[in-house]
């Protein structure tokens, strides 16, 4: 911990950089290695940015059309995007010519995910995901009530859990089939699942945040917020769950009593609505950035102030983390609507 | 759930969203195809049912299956459009390729989740605003629809704009027919007539049917009626002293214009109409029963009271001729009659309305009501919070000008089922301070909603 002490305390000192797309930014994410930041665009484009250097390596054309979702596997350079046009593609290193996982058509190819060892992989397209597995196996799943509007699978890989309208199903990843049903009279905006597997959490468009469960299906909410809080992370021991929805953060305690009946940790700092966050990988640092364009590191729940604030011009829409494995350092960046990213380290 | 919401100020960023509905048949594609082909510098982004079939290579055209998302309170304030939320998301990361959006429903879509995507969504809300509802009609299937069709009548009853399609297959006669039962139902909306769906764009692109800012700008008083009048008589009159008879009716007054025509057809009948309005906004001088109202041209004020009802008027003749009269309200509510000197009734050669029909038992209508008092805010809030916990199910629109008393503004309000807009707006100035409310729905009772206001009076 002293030494992640020095480095936030570093963090503050060095200045992060700045790159930016010539595009409105639809998603972002570091590669396995943390040597390259993708940052996929309405204009049908996913970036590959260097870190060191803050500028564009490499443009891959990845979609006619807007991207809207990239994931890359979890130790592989391949990155998997979407796109408006329908199509999932496939883009290995160097990223040249795409594997066609699947090809367009008039409805748009949304979410997508890696299970943790990427041996699977899930597309959201309208009511229903396409799961595609290494061994080149394709399995639809059943229609969810709507339009999924979040999808990912539990750490061990075995359940695909799908957010729309009237809650979360739970699929089998290689049938396609409805395992289980996590009913709630509500739109699902977000799903996020517990590392241990055994909660799944879900923004609601109707200003709150619901949690299952999974083994005994008993369910609760978390009402009372002023906007919809479509951040939701789990810090990766498990022990804290973060929502936005608001201009402060608010932590609920996910430790063994759970969150039922006790006050939530809150974060202040930003000025505005948060419009995204996401905990760091292996540590207890959060990272949010917010309406107002402010970005926010944090190291919770001890400290409700941000270690560091930095300023981006616009809303901000994504923030993601990487881990850089070679050179020992957390990588983290930050896009907002002008598609300015802040890339920092740690 | 009442909510009140602070429109943003900045309207002119938003961008304008029109929703054309309609039934299948009533000419969507062919406006829409109109409105993406047609020279108006703007660059449109389409957002189109899954059975949309737009007929040009448009760049901006996305698919999107209506899905009806209930909040789980299940009240129908909160029954919103699920796939715009999310489509509209998407297309605003691309705002600067397209000047306004216009959304297609299915043909049985109700547009209240539509509408109500707009009150209830704040991202939506930030980015968008929604510019009008512009409902179709097919003039040939019309009362088809209404007859068997709840969803028709919701279709006219939330629309700004009412394009009444294909007239060309219907005659005058019925046209008219169709006019007055479609301003039944609902008394705010505009009604446009057209073949192919030539309708003048702007009056579809750019109606402002939840702005408040335009509801005074361009129609400082939307209650009130294309005509000051509501219905003509035609009668052949001898030189004679006529008795004209009225029992209560809705109202204490009653407007009537007498003058001389040359026969019963309605060109004759429309001219003479249009000469009315235009001396309708002369002084009006009242006349109390037993008085004589001239023929003139000229609109007299039947003074409503006094003595026991039915109250009579002495109309007289200098020579025979045809004479048209113009009454301010349809005489069945008055149980108005034209009687000869010796008490024979008259029967008019021809008649026309030129409002509201309420003969169809359509159960959605409209009810606009005006108050000479300002209101008391305390109360008239209390009030309407109640009226909209019970009744918003029912109450597909309203809108009103509002005076409050100890306010020198006028508050402005829209809404769409219980969600609320509304603000304090400009000042009354040296206007008579006249408070108007529109409501639009199902099972309206006239006499309570003018009294549960009229209660709320300061």
């Amino acid at each position: 911990m002293s030494r992640l002490n020095r480095r936030l305390e570093r963090a503050g000192l060095e200045g992060p950089r700045v790159a930016t797309i010539a595009a409105y930014p639809s998603a972002l994410a570091w590669s396995p290695a943390g040597d390259l930041l993708a940052v996929a665009g309405d204009h049908g484009a996913v970036e590959l940015i260097d870190p060191q250097t803050a500028t564009v390596r490499q443009r891959i054309a990845a979609h006619a059309g807007p991207v809207q979702s990239i994931a890359w596997h979890p130790s592989r350079d391949a990155l998997l995007t979407t796109g408006q046009d329908g199509a999932a593609r496939l883009w290995e290193r160097p990223f040249e010519a795409p594997i066609e996982l699947i090809a367009p058509s008039a409805t748009w190819a949304d979410h997508a995910c890696w299970s943790a060892t990427g041996y699977r992989a899930a597309v959201a397209l309208a009511a229903r995901a396409h799961v595609l597995s290494a061994e080149g196996t394709v399995a639809i799943t059943e229609p969810a009530g709507s339009t999924i509007a979040g999808l990912a699978f539990t750490p061990s890989g075995r359940t695909l859990g799908v957010a729309g309208y009237g809650g979360v199903r739970l699929f089998d990843p290689a049938t396609g089939r409805t395992t289980r049903k996590l009913d709630w009279k509500g739109s699902m905006i977000s799903i996020a699942f517990a590392p241990e597997g055994g909660i799944v959490a879900c923004g609601c468009q109707d200003n709150s945040v619901h949690f299952w469960r999974i083994a005994s299906g008993k369910d609760a909410q978390m009402s009372g917020y002023p906007a919809k809080p479509r951040g939701v992370a789990f810090s990766h021991n498990g022990r804290w769950l973060a929502t936005g929805g608001d201009a402060a953060i608010c932590l609920w305690p996910f430790d063994k009593r759970g969150p039922e009946g006790r006050a939530p940790v809150q974060l202040e700092g930003h000025g505005d609505l948060v419009t995204a966050l996401a905990y760091a990988p292996l540590v207890e640092l959060l990272l949010s950035g917010a309406r107002d364009g402010t970005v926010a590191l944090w190291a919770p729940p001890k400290a409700t102030t941000p270690v560091t604030l930095s300023r981006l011009g616009g809303k901000v829409t994504h923030v993601a983390w990487g881990a850089d494995g070679a050179a020992q350092l957390l990588r983290w960046a930050a896009a907002d609507e002008h598609g300015r990213v802040l890339i920092g380290q740690l | 759930m009442v909510g009140v919401y602070e429109p943003a100020m900045t309207d002119r960023d938003r961008i304008p969203v029109t929703v054309l509905t309609g039934f299948l048949g009533a000419g969507k594609t062919t406006l829409l195809n109109r409105i993406l082909t047609e020279h108006h510098g703007q660059r449109i982004a389409v957002i189109e049912n899954e059975f949309g079939e737009i007929g040009i290579d448009q760049a901006l055209v996305i698919k999107a299956d209506e899905e009806i998302f209930e909040m789980n309170n299940g009240c129908i304030c909160c029954t919103v459009r699920g796939d715009l939320i999310r489509v509209l998301g998407n297309l605003v990361k691309r705002r600067d390729r397209f000047d306004r959006i216009v959304v297609e429903t299915t043909g049985m879509a109700n547009p209240g989740p539509v509408a109500q995507t707009f009150f209830v969504d704040e991202d939506v809300q930030a980015d968008f605003r929604l510019d009008g509802i512009v409902t179709l009609v097919d003039a040939r299937h019309l009362e088809l629809h209404l007859g068997q069709q709840q969803e028709a009548h919701e279709q006219i009853a939330f629309a700004d704009v009412i394009v009444v399609n294909k007239i060309d297959l219907v005659d005058a006669a019925k046209l008219d027919e169709l006019e007055r039962r479609l301003r039944g139902i609902n008394a705010m909306a505009k009604i446009l007539a057209g073949c192919r769906a030539a309708v003048p764009l702007g009056a579809v692109l750019d109606v402002g049917g939840f702005d408040l800012d335009r509801a005074l700008a361009t129609r400082p008083s939307f209650l009130e009626p294309e005509y000051p009048f509501e219905w003509v008589g035609v009668y052949d009159l001898e030189p004679e002293d006529h008795q004209l008879q009225l029992s209560p009716g809705p109202d204490p007054t009653m407007r009537v214009v007498i003058e001389p025509v040359a026969d019963a057809g309605s060109a004759t009948m429309a001219d003479a109409a249009d000469r009315v309005v235009r001396r309708m906004v002369e002084p009006v001088p009242s006349v109390a029963p037993g008085g004589v109202v001239h023929v003139t041209g000229r609109p007299f004020e039947l003074a409503l009271r006094g003595g026991d009802p039915p109250w009579t008027f002495t109309i007289p003749i200098a020579q025979a001729g045809r004479y048209a009269v113009f009454t301010q309200h349809l005489p069945a509510e008055f149980h108005l009659r034209l009687a000869r000197a010796d008490g024979r009734g008259l029967t008019p050669i021809g008649e026309r309305a030129f409002v509201a029909s309420h003969t169809h038992d359509d159960t959605v209508s409209s009810v606009g009501l005006e108050f000479e008092r300002p209101f008391d805010e305390a109360r008239l809030n209390a009030w309407l919070g109640r009226l909209l916990r019970e009744r918003g199910t029912d109450i597909f629109r309203m809108k009103g000008i509002l005076a409050i008393s100890g306010s020198d503004q006028r508050f402005v309000f829209q809404g769409v089922h219980m969600l609320l807009d509304g603000r304090p707006h400009t000042a009354w100035g040296d206007q008579p301070r006249r408070s108007q409310v529109v409501f639009i729905g199902k099972h309206l009772d006239r006499a309570a909603l003018r009294e549960g206001l009229g209660s709320c009076l300061a």
